[in-house]
């Protein structure tokens, strides 16, 4: 019987074993998909196994979280349950001490399993009801009963392992630097090169040849991209690969250029994807000024704030979502869309409270692209790359959203006030939403950032192709 | 008085011997064989750090035991709890943040004070006393089992309680397949009554084992909560009249006292004497 199936299995154990209840308990494993939930001695109430889930599932439960973050109704502590649940992945929940449940919080169980698509298996340590299934309201052919636990538990199977970016610079690999420079892509690396010591500019020009492949491979498979180069003339793109060519002889009269780069949602989601894995500001200056190189060798002028290290946006004001920042913000916040708002403020740079007062729309099903008003030009949206560490809180707040069946679903955090939202950042302790001074735009940098194809490309990707950037510096 | 206030005055460490000795502060401890059973059983309930009940009726020495035993077996390892009327798990939590010296204030969801407690008890070997334990509601057993099914506490529980206690524990099937071991404290005999009594107070080191056998008859029947009260009534009543020694008169006396309405018929028929 394959997990995670809406089933209910009863372990009856009319003697309480001990024994059977410590290996319960021992059980407890969320590698695995399993957990195990030991319900709150003296309480029988759906809205205390609510809590205990999240408990389980390694949220804070304190009387200051479930209030503030109205979890204190048995559809909240449910919803939330089942969401943690559902973005985890678990697949069996295990409950001992079940006769000592209510049957709300009997109820309770049962719909846990059909919404969260798992297993739940009930250790009944006492006389056995009529009827399974009436007793937890369970449909008939969902019910199974045994006493072997261990058989029951035998088919954990571990978590799939969490994916990384491949050829990404290790984020501990950039040293404090003496000095960015503040020169725009023409100077960059040289003056990087100049200003820093060898250690230095090897950390910093990884980062920048980081962006320099990542704009080189994104255009490269961006069918506007290749639109757009078929549009320049025949003579221009159809020249022989060894034919020597500079820039000024690619940007020469009578070309049909600038043309605009007109997926801006697609240029925003790839410039803030740089910031995802960004260890810090400096970081993701060297990465764009390098994705500018690779894209201008592409043909395509990339324009970014000027002052791009005082703007603010994803990489440059916001942190980096990481699974450790993930973790701590589950932990304090067991409440999914205070989770997903505090998460939301880590990515975008923006200040806990706008994430409130600005349109988030739910994540797309297929896709990692956050929309939001959040740091877009006015009555615009902004599309943000979500890393993949902050994905499960955002698609957990879509389901809490759905399950308590939330007035306004077309934005995630529309029913927060933002006052509560400072609370939760607050409550992880994170450092979120750099203030920024009056006059400054309130875009974000990657909102503001702009693409015109300008000429034929330098460099071609593809089998055998050359590093665009051959200069090594050791 | 708030749940806390309350929790103060009901969890306390095994640090005060004399406050043991009902009435009597310089009584000595004397090893019956009731106590010398307790301890060896509570040896071995700690060892396997299992769950025990020493169970009987009041006054045959099961608190005085159990904490004696304690303070040579795991004197710093030991918390009290005692409840004089039906606590809730809530008062129970209360008693052991205080028993246990957790520091700040107690929590206030449920969750988080477990959260807490479990903490507190994973950090070393506890042995948790809980006195009165017939005093106990299902949930409350239920919350003793919560706190030693988990698999990071390490504690051993020791239920103490009147005559009830084995009835009531014995009916909750999560607590009748965990306890490790009973015991039933039982009225000493008179042989051992003739032992124990001169060792337990000064006033009887030198009595007539005749005169503590009438005693014994009369007014103590085996029971050393009795015993301490009547020690304590003929040290008043010798007290009064320094001259007195220990006869069978004071301890007329003193049964007038202590046995209400038959002793007050036997004053009409007798003209019961003063000391």
């Amino acid at each position: 019987m394959p997990p995670g199936d809406g089933m209910l299995t009863i372990i009856h154990d009319p003697e309480d074993d001990p024994q059977i209840t410590r290996d319960a308990l021992a059980a407890h494993n969320p590698e695995h998909r399993q957990i195990t939930v030991h319900p709150t001695a003296g309480t029988e109430s759906a809205i205390v196994l609510g809590a205990d889930v999240l408990a389980a599932l390694g949220c804070s439960i304190t009387q200051h979280t479930t209030r503030r973050q109205h979890l204190g109704t048995a559809l909240h502590a449910f919803a939330a349950a089942a969401a943690w649940l559902l973005v985890d992945g678990i697949e069996v929940v295990i409950v001992p001490r079940a006769h000592l449940l209510s049957p709300p919080a009997r109820h309770w169980l049962s719909r846990l399993a059909t919404t969260a698509h798992l297993r739940v298996v009930a250790v009944w340590h006492g006389p056995a009801p009529q009827h399974w299934a009436e007793a937890f309201r369970h449909p008939q052919h969902l019910v199974r009963e045994t006493e072997d636990l261990n058989g029951v538990l035998a088919g954990a199977r571990p978590r799939p392992p969490v994916a990384h970016s491949v050829g990404e610079p290790m984020p501990e690999a950039l040293p404090t630097l003496a000095e960015l420079p503040h020169s725009g892509m023409a100077r960059f690396r040289a003056e990087a090169y100049r200003t820093l010591d060898a250690t230095q500019f090897a950390a910093l020009d990884a980062h920048y040849r980081y962006g320099l492949h990542a704009a080189c491979q994104w255009l490269g498979g961006h069918e506007l991209y290749h639109t757009l180069v078929r549009t320049l003339a025949p003579a221009a793109t159809q020249r022989r690969p060894d034919e020597p060519v500079c820039l000024a002889r690619a940007l020469g009269r009578g070309r049909p250029v600038p043309l605009r780069w007109s997926d801006t949602a697609g240029l925003q989601a790839f410039l803030s994807g740089l910031a995802v894995t960004s260890p810090v500001p400096a970081a993701l200056i060297a990465r764009v000024r390098g994705a500018q190189a690779g894209m201008l060798l592409h043909g395509v002028l990339l324009q970014v704030p000027l002052d791009l290290a005082s703007a603010h946006g994803p990489g440059l004001t916001g942190i980096r979502v990481t699974e450790q920042i993930t973790q701590r913000i589950r932990r304090a916040l067991p409440n999914p869309r205070f989770a997903a708002a505090v998460a939301v403020a880590a990515l975008t740079g923006a200040r806990p409270s706008d994430v409130a007062l600005n349109a988030v729309a739910p994540l797309p099903r297929h896709s990692s692209d956050l929309v939001t008003e959040l740091g877009g030009w006015s009555a615009s949206k902004a599309v943000y790359r979500v890393p993949l560490a902050a994905e499960p809180l955002l698609r957990a707040a879509a389901i809490f959203c759905a399950l308590t069946r939330d007035p306004s679903p077309g934005s995630l955090f529309a029913a927060l006030h933002p006052d509560e939202v400072n609370a939760a950042a607050a409550a992880t302790g994170l450092s979120l939403g750099r203030p920024w001074s009056a006059g400054e735009p309130s875009h974000a940098w990657h909102a503001a950032s702009a693409a015109w194809l300008v000429g034929e490309p330098l460099h071609r990707t593809g089998p055998g192709t050359n590093d665009p950037l051959p200069v090594a510096v050791s | 008085m708030t749940p806390d206030a309350l929790a103060r005055e009901r969890a306390w460490l095994l640090d005060d011997e004399q406050s043991d000795h009902y009435l009597l502060p310089d009584a000595q401890i004397v090893a019956t064989t009731a106590l010398r059973t307790c301890k060896g059983n509570l040896q071995d309930v700690i060892e396997a750090e299992a769950m025990t009940c020493m169970y009987g009726d009041a006054g045959f020495g099961k608190s005085l035991a159990v904490n004696a035993a304690l303070r040579e077996l795991a004197a710093h390892h030991t918390v009290r709890v005692v409840f004089r009327s039906r606590p809730y798990p809530r008062d129970i939590r209360h008693a052991l943040f205080h028993g246990l010296a957790l520091p700040g204030q107690p929590p206030g969801h449920p969750i988080e004070f477990d959260r807490l407690l479990k903490a507190a008890l994973a950090e070393r070997f506890r042995v948790l006393v809980c006195d009165e334990a017939q005093w106990m509601a299902r949930d409350c057993f239920e919350y003793w089992r919560h706190l030693w099914d988990d698999r990071h506490t390490r504690i051993a529980i020791v239920f103490v309680g009147g005559g009830d206690c084995y009835r009531v524990l014995r009916r909750e099937p999560m607590l009748a397949s965990r306890i490790y071991l009973w015991q039933q404290f039982r009225k000493m005999e008179l042989e051992e009554v003739l032992c124990v009594v001169p060792v337990f107070h000064a006033v009887w080191a030198k009595a007539d084992p005749a005169l503590i056998a009438y005693a014994d008859q009369r007014i103590g029947h085996g029971n050393f909560r009795k015993w301490a009260r009547l020690t304590r009534h003929v040290l008043q009543g010798l007290a009064r009249d320094r001259d007195r020694e220990l006869d069978e008169k004071v301890l007329q006396w003193v049964a007038s006292r202590t046995e209400g309405g038959d002793a007050t018929r036997r004053r009409h028929a007798h003209d019961h004497p003063r000391p």
